[in-house]
């Protein structure tokens, strides 16, 4: 198994450089960049102000010589400086991936704990007024745009009912410490979370819903009903066990994705994640930042697959890697 | 309606000093010792919370490229010279005194910049003419990347410092420790603006500074200290944290904190209303000025020193009379009117009416009126022809840009809607390309667009030299006219603001008169308070877009 | 008679093809049905309906001093640049424009009408790309295996990795250097986002094949000697069918919310035209999320109505080709 992780990952390293690749090649040649996008309501730019700037941000380089001194820096670990933040840009994914997560994570284990149980629900009960009331509710999460939802949520709890905190990442007029503060934080995510969480439950509900409804398909489903054993054993010794191996995959494969950020979500909500941040960049023009975050959410995805695979391999015995 | 809003704000994120009307904290000549002496009994008290609607955490004026970010360090930093409510010049460290000279025949202009006596830096180091000369050794660098463009000015002596292996500008001179002399070739009346920098302490910014690396002066740009009424605390979780300088030359501040957040532009309203922040700027329209009065909340409006326009590239249109019928069909009122309401206003000179060289007494030059339109399109030799408008035998083609974000969110979408029906019932092709900022600034400067939609901050400075003459720095109508051209070179000659208010107002109606622009709009800024939190007394009388309550933050009292 | 129909059911009780077995399951799933009903209802609003309103899809109404209101498309006598001209924007709904008119003056629900055209259309043609992308590769990586299975499957790992959204924000402003026209932009739009779709079908479809290949079925063509190419057409792609209908359905109702939430970023479909999504991104206008619900909602309404749709129906056939059928 050791032999297929290092042979993916191995893969993905190439993976990673075609993607790196398509998207260097594309930010060049868009127009836009970040010098003009610096100087150009400027009135008392010069012309010679802007081919300084643009040397000393390397804009001047050929795509391929940029793309060379991009790659040698990111073998050499440097992914580069910001344009927008003037900092590092390993430092700058470093400091926000960890709002992202912390919007995620919450998100991500609700929607274990409403949509799973959701599915199982539904399934045991196919066709019926349950899992047809289950399913659409599910689904409706998964059926409005994000935004839409979030001005939904922003407009009843923050405007109408004051509960919640409309935007934002703490009480600025407050000086919170310790754990004061990270209560306070974790009010202001209430609202970013429920927009993830409901977005996603639909999709994972779905999952195991099918999951169980194929498992209580299965032979043995049907020989321990045979043997008389109780419906509620039945389901849930038999049945939902083994629908615990698909499920449990896709979770894993889910994790890394986490860190990767929300793009409208974030901005909605005012909080300071890779999502934000890269939008900021790519309208910005912030080349080191956009190779950054999309080589970050590249590698991102691809972890995420191979933890599902390898997972796969390890909760089913069945399946051997290769 | 938000997006517009920022937008606007991002035309002016990358002027210079000048270009931005939220200006450090100035001088004023109005009495402000009531307020201190009351408070000093008790010590500046309260956090106050202001909205921003952007942050990228570089505070440094230096490196600060959003209008935003320049909100932060004007709060901390103080300039040499500040702007009056009419957009004058008026001392503030230091006074300022210009002086033309005659050296070996060429004139040239010195500026003798004073420092007061006793100022300090909020850590308590004295302000030196050695710190003014190392800012302007940081804008004068080799290696400087920031937006300011004091590089720019004719100083003798700064391009064989930028360029050659001189370690000293030689037109900048330290006469004694509070006298700095700042030599210029020729007369400039915009080079003040550019001049009268905000003055950073030498012995924080500098630490291992020398010519060719900034380093040392970026690895402060997360944490600025100046002189100005606050002290940078921290940014963290999107909050900027200040605190008052007890040592701050025009007074101890009233408020112990101020904060400001980050607050989406859309959501500024909603977020004073309900008490997370003290103080935002909402896009002003009927609607929301409505909001906030239901809502019991103080607001002022003030003119936002920007117009927009609508431009034409004269080398892609170079049929006078085709641009004049393009003019005629731009119904500019209802449009306004229905992005702002009452809080905007049609303006008839491509010119900031906040100036105080703007022609109050302009007249409109083209009204909507189709039928003109389609005249002027005959003369220029367009006939329709099986409902086509062509001449030699190519259709009448218009491509115009505007900067709406891609879902025409723009004060002036509803006048190319209304063009782009009537030109297409005369017969021609109006193409309207909608795009984000940067796009849109980079395809004007390629001139890829006939037209375009987009405004100009005004800075304190009514200069038209750079959109209109020949070899203006910004002149995107691609258009010359030797007479505009002398007109303009004349008022680079002179500091006489009389002689310079008729110079420009000739200069306009005769940009008018050649069709290359439609002045369409100047609006105005709303700012809401929180009545319960903020003393609405304490904000400045008058303010103007050169003076808000940003060049007053010591005055300001929580209730 | 009687007996004819009775002995006909006896018929259909003996043989029943896969498909009626497939129907009969399909109509068993209420939800499903319901799905069937919101999209014949959606298409016909979108593709029928504007043939009967009054308006434009951008026209503009003002309202004239004496407060008669006129359009662009007809002005009836009056000069929009007349005195005390307003453009007749954020009307209320009346009897004129049933949903009122939006922030520019333009007939919500006209626009509705168009929107749901242009939406709908962007969905089913996007997807139809994602699908014969990903059906050619995937099938062909499949089929062949070896060298050619890995040139693609490490193209279609690239594809599955860019992430979208920066993508489509770097190609927006690429359409905009080329100078491709506004109305062309839409075909760009889903042109790209057919080419950055279809890794997952690709995916499918191979992994499809390569179990199907395993099968006892198709070792028994290898055997008989059919032409490789009927081997795909008549007993491969008929096998994978039922995975991809249903996959296509679910994908149109996520093409149809990957659209409003590029219009929300302002690279959707663009000025003037319609669509949902960009009707609905009004709603990040406080103002207009507050006093103008009659702009917001309805589109809002169909985007969930219609990817409810959408859902159902996939979901419904799902279940119905094959409950033991994943995703």
């Amino acid at each position: 198994m050791w032999q297929y992780i290092v042979r993916r990952i191995f893969i993905g390293m190439f993976v990673l450089l075609g993607v790196s690749m398509i998207i260097y090649g594309l930010i060049r040649i868009a127009p836009g960049d970040y010098v003009s996008n610096l100087t150009s309501s400027n009135p008392e730019v010069t012309q010679e102000m802007i081919d300084q700037l643009n040397e000393l941000y390397g804009l001047n380089d050929s795509i391929p010589e940029g793309y060379s001194k991009w790659l040698i820096g990111v073998m050499q670990g440097d992914l580069g400086t910001s344009f927008i933040e003037q900092k590092p840009v390993t430092e700058v994914l470093s400091s926000k991936m960890w709002f992202s997560f912390w919007m995620a994570f919450p998100a991500y284990i609700l929607q274990i704990l409403i949509a799973i149980p959701l599915g199982i629900l539904s399934a045991t009960k196919q066709y019926s007024k349950t899992d047809y009331a289950v399913t659409t509710f599910a689904l409706m999460g998964m059926s409005l745009p994000s935004f839409f939802f979030a001005a939904l949520l922003q407009r009843i709890f923050a405007q109408e009912l004051g509960w919640l905190p409309l935007s934002g990442m703490k009480t600025a007029r407050m000086d919170y410490e310790g754990f004061a503060l990270v209560m306070d934080m974790a009010r202001h995510f209430v609202l970013p979370v429920m927009v993830l969480t409901v977005l996603g439950i639909g999709g994972l509900m779905r999952y195991s819903r099918t999951n169980m409804l194929e498992v209580l398909k299965e032979d043995y489903i049907r020989t321990a009903r045979a043997k008389g054993l109780s419906e509620s054993k039945v389901i849930y010794k038999h049945a939902f066990r083994n629908t615990l191996i698909p499920i449990v995959t896709i979770l894993g494969g889910m994790i890394p994705g986490l860190f990767s950020g929300s793009m409208i979500t974030e901005g909605i909500f005012g909080i300071d994640g890779i999502g934000n941040a890269s939008l900021a960049a790519l309208r910005g023009g912030d080349i080191p930042f956009i190779m950054g975050a999309t080589l970050f959410m590249a590698a991102l995805t691809l972890i995420g697959t191979l933890v599902s695979d390898v997972l796969y391999g390890v909760v089913d015995p069945r399946v051997r890697l290769k | 309606m938000k997006k517009f809003a920022k937008r606007f704000a991002l035309l002016s994120l990358t002027g210079v000093v000048a270009t931005t009307s939220l200006v450090g904290c100035g001088s004023s000549s109005n009495d402000n010792n009531s307020s201190n002496q009351a408070s000093a009994a008790t010590g500046p008290s309260g956090t106050t919370v202001i909205a921003i609607s952007s942050l990228n955490g570089i505070f440094s004026p230096f490196f600060s490229q959003t209008s935003y970010d320049r909100v932060i360090h004007d709060a901390v930093h103080e300039y040499l010279i500040e702007i009056d409510r009419d957009g004058f010049m008026i001392p503030n460290l230091a006074s300022v005194e210009m002086e033309e000279i005659t050296t070996d025949g060429n004139i040239q202009t010195v500026y003798t910049f004073k420092l007061k006596e006793g100022l300090t830096f909020s850590d308590g180091e004295s302000i030196t003419a050695d710190d003014i000369i190392f800012n302007y050794k940081v804008y004068a660098d080799p290696t400087y990347d920031g937006a300011l463009t004091v590089s720019s000015l004719p100083i003798v002596g700064l391009q064989d410092y930028k360029y050659g292996d001189a370690t000293e500008i030689s037109g900048i001179k330290k006469i004694d420790d509070l006298t700095v002399e700042v030599t210029i070739d020729g007369v400039d009346p915009s080079a003040i603006h550019s001049l009268r920098i905000a003055v950073l302490p030498e012995h924080y910014y500098g630490e291992g500074f020398v010519k060719g690396d900034l380093s040392g002066v970026k690895s402060k740009n997360g944490t600025p200290m100046g002189a100005g009424p606050y002290i940078f605390e921290d940014y963290s979780n999107n909050v900027v944290s200040l605190k008052f300088n007890e040592t701050y030359f025009q007074g101890t501040p009233n408020i112990e904190k101020i904060k400001f957040q980050l607050i989406d532009s859309a959501n500024a309203f909603e977020a004073v209303r309900s008490g997370q922040v003290d103080i935002a700027d909402p896009s002003a329209s009927p609607d929301m000025i409505k909001m906030v009065e239901d809502a019991g909340l103080h607001y002022e409006l003030i003119d936002h020193n920007a117009y927009g326009y609508v431009g034409i590239n004269a080398e892609r249109i170079p049929d006078i009379n085709v641009r004049k019928g393009l003019m005629h069909l731009m119904n500019r009122g209802p449009s306004i009117e229905s992005y702002y309401g009452p809080y905007a206003s049609v303006i008839e000179r491509p010119m900031t009416q906040v100036s105080w060289a703007y022609p109050s007494d302009a007249e409109e030059v083209y009204g909507y009126d189709k039928q003109k339109a389609m005249e002027y399109f005959e003369l220029a030799g367009y006939e329709d022809v099986n409902g086509k408008l062509m001449k030699d035998g190519e259709q009448l083609r218009i491509e115009v840009g505007i900067a709406g974000n891609g879902i025409m969110d723009h004060p002036v979408a509803p006048l190319l809607m209304q063009m782009k029906v009537d030109l297409e019932n005369m017969g021609a092709v109006f193409e309207v390309m909608d795009t984000d900022t940067s796009l849109f600034f980079d395809k004007i400067m390629l001139e890829e667009w006939d037209m375009w939609t987009a405004g100009w901050t005004g800075s304190a400075d009514p200069d038209l030299y750079r959109y209109f003459h020949t070899d203006g720095s910004t002149a995107y109508h691609a258009f010359s006219d030797a007479e505009i051209d002398a007109i303009l070179e004349a008022s680079r000659q002179t500091l006489d603001t009389n002689e310079l208010s008729n110079l420009y107002a000739e200069a306009l109606d005769m940009i008018m008169e050649h069709a290359i622009i439609m002045p369409v709009y100047q609006r105005q800024n709303l700012y809401v308070f929180n009545p319960e939190m903020i003393d609405v007394y304490s904000l400045p009388e008058n303010m103007t877009p050169y003076y808000l309550f940003y060049d007053e933050l010591q005055n300001l009292q929580m209730k | 008679m009687a007996e004819a129909t009775a002995k006909k059911e006896i018929n259909l009780e003996k043989v029943v093809t896969p498909g009626q077995l497939v129907r009969k399951r399909f109509m068993r799933n209420k939800l499903a049905i319901v799905g069937v009903f919101i999209l014949l209802g959606m298409f016909l609003f979108s593709f029928v309906g504007p043939f009967f309103s009054p308006y434009g899809e951008y026209t503009l109404f003002y309202i004239s001093a004496d407060g008669v209101e006129f359009s662009s498309d007809d002005l009836k006598g009056f000069d929009p640049s007349g005195a005390g001209v307003t453009i007749g924007n954020r009307q209320s709904p009346s009897s004129t424009h049933w949903l009122g008119t939006d922030k520019d003056g333009r007939d919500v629900f006209t626009r509705l009408m168009y929107g749901g055209r242009i939406s709908l259309t962007i969905g089913i043609v996007v997807v139809f790309f994602q699908i014969v992308l990903g059906v050619t590769l995937g099938g062909i990586a499949g089929y062949f295996g070896g060298k050619i299975d890995n040139l693609i499957m490490r193209l279609v790992d690239v594809i599955y990795c860019l992430p979208t959204l920066p993508i489509m924000l770097i190609i927006s402003s690429l359409l905009i250097a080329y100078k491709i026209p506004q109305d062309q932009k839409i075909y760009w739009l889903t042109l790209v986002m057919g080419l950055m779709g279809w890794a997952s079908v690709a995916r499918l479809v191979r992994a499809q094949i390569l179990t199907l290949r395993e099968r006892e079925f198709m070792v028994a063509t290898e055997a008989t000697g059919i032409h490789p190419a009927r081997r795909i057409i008549k007993h491969l792609i008929p096998n994978v069918m039922p995975q991809l209908i249903v996959v296509a359905t679910m994908g149109m109702g996520s093409v149809i919310l990957t659209e409003a939430a590029y219009s929300y970023l302002g690279i959707g479909v663009p000025f003037p035209y319609a669509s949902w999504g960009n009707m609905v991104n009004v709603v990040s206008d406080p103002i207009i999320m507050r006093s103008y619900v009659f702009m917001w909602l309805p589109p809002g309404l169909c985007i969930l109505i219609t990817v409810l749709g959408f859902n159902f129906v996939g979901d419904g056939l799902r279940d119905a080709f094959d409950p033991k059928m994943k995703r």
